[in-house]
Formats: C-alpha cells, structure tokens, sequence
C-alpha cells in the first residue's frame, strides 16, 4: 500500500468513526451498530457452552482485575451461566511470553487474550491463534480485519498539559509545538516509542525520524508509564506529557489540573481479542469476545478500563478527534522496527 | 576438640572418639544429600533454564536450534559500556555507603549506650515494610525539580534562586537505595555484633591500645564475616534491584543494569520481550555473583578466626560513650528522619489526597479519606490479604529451616561439600525476577503433576529460592561465631545430633534465624516482579493489588495501601524485637 493510499484508508476509517460519534450516523455506523446489538446471534454460543460444560473462560488482558469485575458482572447478566475469569497480564509482550509457553507445555490456562495489535501480531505471526469465523456471530466485517481476531477497543495518544500552570493559549497545540525549546526538561514521553512510531502512516517515515530526533533533543523526561506521566502533570513536576487518552483519565476524574488534546494526527492503537489455538473453552471464549464488541459490553469495558471503540456508541467514540494514524496489522512488523529505532533515539537523547 | 574442656566427670560418660566422628559426618552426608536435592531442583532447575534460554532463538528454553545472537546483541551494544559504568558506580557507591552507615548503626544501637536504642531497633528497619517503588516515588515528591515539595520548602525557607536537590541523578539513585538497603546491613550485623564475645576488645584494651586501635584491629576483624556477607549480598543486591533505577534513574536516561533489563523486557520487536538477551544479561550477573562468593568463602576460609561464642559464658560489653552517646542518637534520628519520617510522611500525604500533589496549605483542602476507604471497598482486599500472609509465612518459614541447615553445613563443613552448598543457596540472587518467573512458569507447566501454575505454591517456591541467599549470609554469619565445642560438648554428653542442635545450637541461633524470618516475611509482602510474573487466576496477593492501583493511574490508593502495609510490618518487627529482646 503507497503512503497515499494508506492515509486516504486511515482517514476514511477515522472520517467513518467520527461520523458515528457526532451523532450522524452514516451507512457504516448504522450498519456496525445494528450489527452490533444483535444478541440473539450469539445467543447459540451461550447454549454451546453450556451444553459443552465448559469451565470458566480464562481471559488475559493488561487491566486490574477489581476493575474489571463489574464488566464481567454486566456480561453475566446478560448470559448468567457462561462464566469468565480475568487473570491479568502485565502488559509489554508478558501475554504472547504466556501463549508461547502454554502453547508449548502441557499445562493450559488461557482462553481469550485481549491486547495491542503488536502482541496480537506476536500471537498470530507463530501460529498460535485460533481461526473464527466472527461473522456468523452477528459482527461486523470490519470488526474482524483477519480471521483470527476482533476488535475490542481503541487507545488514542494524545498530548496533556497542566491547566494551573499553562493558560489555554500557551499550551501546545500540536507536536511540533513540543520541539519548542522552552520545553526542554518539562514535558514526558513514554519510555517506549510506540505514540511516534504510530506517526508514520500519517507522516511518512523521514518526517516522523526528523521529528523524533528533535524532541528526543530536547530532552523530554521519559517515563515507563503515561498513567504516571499524567500524574506527574498533574503535580506541576511536568508542564505537558506524551500520553494516552485512558490513562490520563483516572487523574482528570479526581479533579486533577489536566487537560487533553489530541494533536493532528493523532496515533491511534486498536486493541484485539484472540483465541489460542490450544483454548479450551472456546465457546465461553468467542461469545465473551463478541459480546464486548457489542454497544452494551463495550460501553461495560469503557467504563472499567477507559477504552472504548470508536466503532461503538461508547464515550471514545463520541470524542471529536482530528486525523488518526495507524499501521494495519499486516504491517506491524514494520511497525516494531521503527519502535526499536525510535526508543534508541529517545534514550540517546537525539539522532543515533 | 580442646581437651581442656573435658572435666573428669563428663569424660567418664563420653563415648569413645571414634564413634563421635562416625555419628557426626553420615548426619551431615544425609543432610547434605537432602539439601542437595531441595536446592538442586529450588536453584539449578532455573538457573540451568536461564543459562539455556540465553542460547535460544526467541529466549525460551522450548525453541528450536541454539544461537550465540543474544550475547553478540547485548554485549555488542554501544549503550552497555555506559549502562555497565553506571551500574558500577552504583553499585560501589550504594554498597559502600550502605555498608558503613549499616555497620555504624548497628554498632550504636548493639554495642552502645546510645539514648532510645530499644525504639530504634524497631524503627530502623521500617523502611524495609516500604515496598522500594513507593519509597523512591516519595522522594520523587519530596526532591524532584520542579514540584519536589522538600525543595520547595528549601527555596521558600532559604531564599534560594533554584532547587537545591535532583532526585532524578546518580546521586538521587544512591541516597534512596542507601536508606532502603541500611535495614537489611543493619539485621544481618546486629545479631554478629550483639554477641561479639568482648574478651578480645578487654584483652586489648587491658594491653594499652587505644579505642580506636581496638576497633579497627579487633572489633571489625571479629565482625569481618558478618560484614563481608552483608556487602556481598548488598553489592549483588544494587546489581539486580530496579525499583530505585527505574523510578529514578531512566527519567534521566540513566539506566544500569537492572533498567536495562526491563528495557529490553519492555522493547519487544519480535511481538515477545527480548528474553534471550535478558538472560545473556544476567549470564554477566550470575558470574559476577559467583565471583563474589568465591571471594567471600577464600577469605573466611579460617572460620575459627571469627568465633566469638564459645563454651564460656559472657555478657556483651556496652561501651559508654559519654556525652558522644547524643551524637550517636543524633546520627540514628538523622537516619529515621531520611528513611522512615520524611517519605512515610509524604506517603501518608498522599494517601490523603485525590491525585499526586505537593505539600503545601493550599493543598490541604483537597484532603480525603476516600483512598482508604477504597481499599476496604475492593472485593480482593481480603483474598489478598490471606493469600500475602499464607505465602509470606510459609516462604519465610521454609526459607529459615533450608538457610539453618544450610549454613550451619557450610560453616562446618569448610570442603567441596559446604562451597557447593554454598553456591547453590547465592545464585538465585542473580536472576532477574522476570527470568525467575519465566522459568518457573515452564516448569510447572511442563509438570502437570503438580498442578501450581497460577496458585500460591508456585509463588511460596519462587520466594524460597530468591531469598535463600540473604537466609543463607545471615545464618552462615551467626554459626561463624558460634564455637564448635558447645555442639561437641553435646554429642560428648551421649546426647544425639538432633537434640544437641535442638537443644543448643537452635537456641544460640534462634535470633538470627528469627530475623532471617522476619526479613523473608516483610520482603515477600512487598515484592512485586515475581508475583506479577507469576500473577495467575488463585495467587493475588497485596504486592500486586498495590500495582493494580499504581499501574491503574490511582498511585494515591497505592499510597494508602503502602501506608498501611508499613504500619502492620513495623508492628510485627517490633513484636519480634520485643520477643527476643532478651535472648
């Protein structure tokens, strides 16, 4: 796919998406949520497994457990004898390390993994995951962009500031506004360099180095977490921080000096569920799966975790964003190269 | 065996020399061979898998076909000369410091008359109850550049034109990792120096050296074993730790080596962590560990230089300090007031309020009780609670009864026999939790048998083995004092091995072992990496609630958690201060 084509498909999705949230709902998001509402298609995999006596489906994703509970609880109102248990990954590949090991030792455990297109990419790329026909399930076409996995959800990076300390006029507007040297030492970046990576759809792969060079020059405080990020920004110790829309939300709920702005174009990471192919609950699984790519278990997942689709009639969906970026999943190989780059660039605090 | 020692009556009940060396060496062979087998699956099962793992494809000890690409990446890395110097610096700076002002504080509140030493044996090692993250992010808030409300307080008191401190430095990095580390040299030296046989001290005193001759040329060669144990297992214990680093050192691009293991943990190209050059990584660190232990046992090769309890009875000297005793008092404040009352105050600050803000008046209007009541509210609390105290006690029980045996055989048993043993119970030390974890996870996986993946066992494993090695410096330290002749006497006496260990040995070491025990117990209620590795659908425990609320954007409830975990861990200390003030 041409850097045009890929812009023209990433801006129609998102150009589709905001559509949906703005309260107009075109042929595609009349289409994917009446699809999505169709419970009574997945009313045979409750009864499969309960005929099958499937244990309770054990679900890996990143998110604490108590979080989580009141998700499950609203799916077990819907389907009271289909049972899932949520056992947490700590996120940063631990989930594909487990699917590897399980996959490969006697003992069993998971039967749903909920994660980042690159970890599902670990999972699908070593022939792990289990193929599913979600359409007969009542989903979207879209939902499914290969065979193995659905979407769930979507993460939005995004910049945040501090209100107390940046009028609305001296807060930055954009990235280019974060090379400005009046910067330097007081704005965060992750760690890892998934947000700049996620630039390259967008911007092409040059643009995206050059600036990734500059920012990394003028030295931003890096950080493993944007959770911690936000709170930093929070106290004052950072004016402004690379982060995501999720997980600034916890601080800006307590009050916290926040804001949020999503630069243009904003990246964007889908989040997706896939079976492993040595599952053994698998109906549990698929109907858990399905029923939170649902506007009813979707919104339950926004509530627990912040992260909803775009595709849903959830809180994400209704945010007014300007273009998204995003590799598609045949190219997160491309992807995770430029990550590895990127992160060399960040710690060396300029080009390498 | 001194002969000397035999009075007429006791040599008439003695059984003959020759079955006294027969009953000893097969009890200690069958132990041995016990203990060689525990601590052979324990240790050499994830050491073997982790040394194996460095050698395959993806880092799994399952892949296909073998690979030297992880070490020809990790060691060829631009980055690692730097990481490897940064490491260095750290790890002498925090060792050295660690070690002195560790030794100096046992010293003041062991073998002196310093004013409150009752109440700072137990405040001293508060710090240990703080899980280190914690710690390190309260200092954060207190020393950080811009909104450091220590800082803060300085410039405003001071007139100052800038922030005085950075936590975000080398020096940052160091200064938290002494105060975390102090309680640990403190309760591996308090017990060597309590029962410092002061005979030798009078002797030279009696013959004309002075104070400090007397400590430098006797009171620290005596304590040598204890003080060279506490700094090998200090120096490997800054190689490995990450909380300190990763908090404070990778804002400011200064990473060591344990950073860069949860960078390579964290930077995933293939879709997985890179695990092959994890393990590569901490190939460097398994043979930095060993070196170490071999320094340690070459020179404490002639244990019997280092003995100071023996059959005679004696009282430990307090030396009178005079008017210094203030100072001394002073000192150990200074030290409580970095440790435990500034960043458990900041702690308790922000378990107060409703996200991370720094202290001032303003400020205080945001205060609320509704992190603390969040925790009751989390339908986990009480799992977590049950399964922390289950794995916590037994872990530190079985830690207790492996390192006991352990280091009384090496202590012993100064041969091929004792240095194997001795190996064995350091080595875990060296593997980075995430690789501990993967491992054990293969292990028990590949064991259907023994169905523990995902439930506490598999954690109550995991922390026997990692912890063995302090378990292991600790009791070895606390039978170097203790003179062969008193077991000797016992057996002399027809009494069998196992009631004159029972009897005897168990007694004189029982504060060493309990301190051991307390230690394991407050370290496994707030380790983290392992129980996230191995974080399964039965075994949460209260470490990984507390990351559930940190890694969940609520560092605040994570706070009020922390505040609280402090407060049960200082109690038990005390309690078992208070238990074995006496003995």
């Amino acid at each position: 796919m041409t850097e045009i084509d890929r812009r023209t498909v990433v801006k129609g999705l998102a150009a589709g998406a905001a559509g949906l949230m703005g309260g107009l709902p075109g042929p595609l998001a009349s289409a994917f949520a009446a699809e999505a509402d169709d419970m009574a298609k997945l009313v045979p995999l409750a009864e499969a497994a309960v005929a099958a006596k499937e244990e309770p489906a054990v679900w890996y994703e990143t998110t604490a457990t108590d979080l989580l509970a009141p998700c499950i609880a609203t799916f077990n109102k819907r389907f009271p004898k289909v049972a899932i248990e949520h056992v947490r990954g700590i996120g940063v590949g631990d989930m594909v390390a487990k699917v590897m090991q399980e996959a490969r030792a006697p003992g069993k455990s998971a039967d749903l993994v909920t994660t980042t297109a690159d970890q599902t990419w670990g999972i699908t790329s070593r022939d792990l995951a289990l193929p599913v026909k979600w359409t007969d399930y009542g989903m979207p076409a879209k939902f499914a962009p290969t065979p193995y996995s659905l979407i769930c959800a979507h993460s939005l990076f995004c910049i945040v500031y501090n209100t107390s300390q940046l009028p609305e006029a001296e807060a930055p507007k954009g990235w280019e506004d974060l090379l400005n040297p009046k910067w330097k030492g007081k704005v965060g970046s992750p760690a890892f360099a998934q947000p700049y990576a996620g630039l390259v759809p967008v911007w092409g792969e040059p643009r995206t180095t050059a600036f990734v060079e500059k920012f990394a020059a003028n030295g931003p405080v890096i950080t493993a977490s944007t959770y911690t990020l936000a709170q930093q920004c929070a106290s004052g110790e950072l004016l402004a921080a690379v982060g995501l829309n999720w997980t600034a939300r916890p601080t800006i709920q307590r009050g916290g000096p926040i804001k949020i702005l999503f630069p243009d174009p904003y990246p964007l990471s889908t989040n997706y569920s896939t079976l492993p192919k040595y599952a053994r609950n698998v109906n549990s699984a698929k109907l858990f799966a399905c029923w939170l790519a649902t506007n009813e278990g979707n919104r339950a997942y926004e509530a627990a975790t912040g992260r909803g689709s775009l595709f849903l009639d959830t809180e994400t969906a209704k945010l007014k964003l300007p273009t998204a970026s995003e590799f598609p999943l045949d190219e997160v190989p491309r992807m995770t190269k430029l990550i590895e780059l990127y992160n060399k660039i960040l710690r060396a605090g300029g080009p390498i | 065996m001194s002969d000397a020692r035999f009075d007429g009556r006791l040599a008439g009940a003695l059984p003959s020399p020759t079955s006294l060396r027969e009953r000893l060496p097969r009890g200690k062979t069958l132990v041995w061979i016990g203990l060689s087998i525990i601590l052979g699956w324990l240790v050499v099962v994830p050491v073997a898998l982790l040394i194996l793992s460095s050698f395959k494809t993806e880092g799994f000890p399952t892949d296909a076909g073998f690979t030297l690409r992880h070490y020809v990446e990790a060691y060829t890395d631009p980055e690692l000369r730097v990481v490897l110097f940064n490491t260095l610096v750290f790890t002498v700076a925090s060792t050295v410091s660690a070690v002195a002002l560790g030794t100096a504080l046992a010293w003041l509140i062991e073998r002196t008359d310093v004013p409150g030493a009752g109440v700072f044996r137990v405040l001293i090692v508060v710090p240990m109850a703080t899980p280190p993250v914690l710690l390190a992010t309260a200092w954060a808030m207190l020393l950080s550049p811009r909104a450091g409300s220590l800082n803060l307080g300085l410039v405003s008191a001071l007139g100052l034109s800038g922030m005085p401190f950075n936590i975000y430095s080398m020096a940052g990095m160091v200064f938290v990792e002494t105060l975390t580390i102090i309680p640990t040299v403190f309760l591996m030296l308090a017990h060597a120096f309590r029962n410092a046989d002061p005979a030798h001290e009078e002797a030279a005193q009696t013959s004309g050296a002075s104070p400090w001759r007397v400590f430098w040329r006797v009171t620290l060669p005596m304590m040598a074993p204890a003080i060279l144990g506490a700094a090998a297992f200090v120096a490997i214990v800054c190689l490995v730790v990450f909380d300190v680093p990763g908090t404070l050192g990778m804002p400011a691009r200064i990473f060591v080596l344990s950073s860069q293991v949860y960078y390579l943990f964290g930077a995933s190209p293939s879709g997985v962590p890179a695990f092959g050059q994890i393990s590569a990584l901490a190939v460097l660190i398994l043979a930095c560990l060993i070196l170490l232990a071999v320094v340690y046992q070459s020179f404490t090769r002639v244990s019997s230089r280092f003995v100071t309890i023996s059959g005679k009875g004696f009282r430990p000297r307090v030396k009178e300090l005079g008017p210094w005793r203030w100072v001394g008092a002073g000192l150990v404040s200074a030290y409580l007031a970095l440790a435990v009352v500034l960043p458990l105050g900041m702690l308790v600050w922000a378990s107060l309020m409703p996200y991370l803000t720094p202290v001032t008046w303003q400020n205080l209007g945001l205060m609320t009780i509704s992190n603390h009541l969040a925790i009751l509210k989390n339908p986990m609390i009480v799992t977590a609670v049950v399964n922390s105290l289950l794995v916590a006690t037994i872990a530190s029980t079985a830690v207790m009864a492996l390192a006991g045996t352990s280091g009384w055989i090496i202590v012993r048993e100064r041969g091929l026999a004792g240095r194997v043993l001795d190996i064995l119970t350091f080595v875990p030390l060296a593997i980075p939790g995430v690789i501990m974890g993967i491992a054990l996870t293969y292990v028990y996986l590949s064991i259907p048998v023994i169905p523990i993946y995902g439930t506490i066992w598999i954690l109550v494993i995991a922390y026997t083995t990692f912890y063995l090695a302090y378990g292991s410096r600790t009791s070895q330290s606390a039978f170097f004092q203790l003179h062969r002749d008193l077991e000797e006497a016992g057996l002399a006496s027809g009494a069998s091995a196992a009631r004159t260990h029972l009897r005897i040995t168990f007694p004189l070491v029982f504060p060493a072992m309990l301190g051991i025990w307390v230690w394991v117990f407050a370290h496994v209620m707030r380790e983290l990496s392992i129980a996230l590795m191995l974080h399964g659908r039965q075994n949460v425990v209260i470490s990984t609630l507390i990351w559930n609320y940190w890694s969940g954007g609520d560092p605040v409830t994570a706070s009020a958690i922390g505040v609280w975990l402090i407060v049960a861990l200082t109690l038990l200390v005390g309690a078992t201060f208070a238990l074995t003030r006496n003995r």
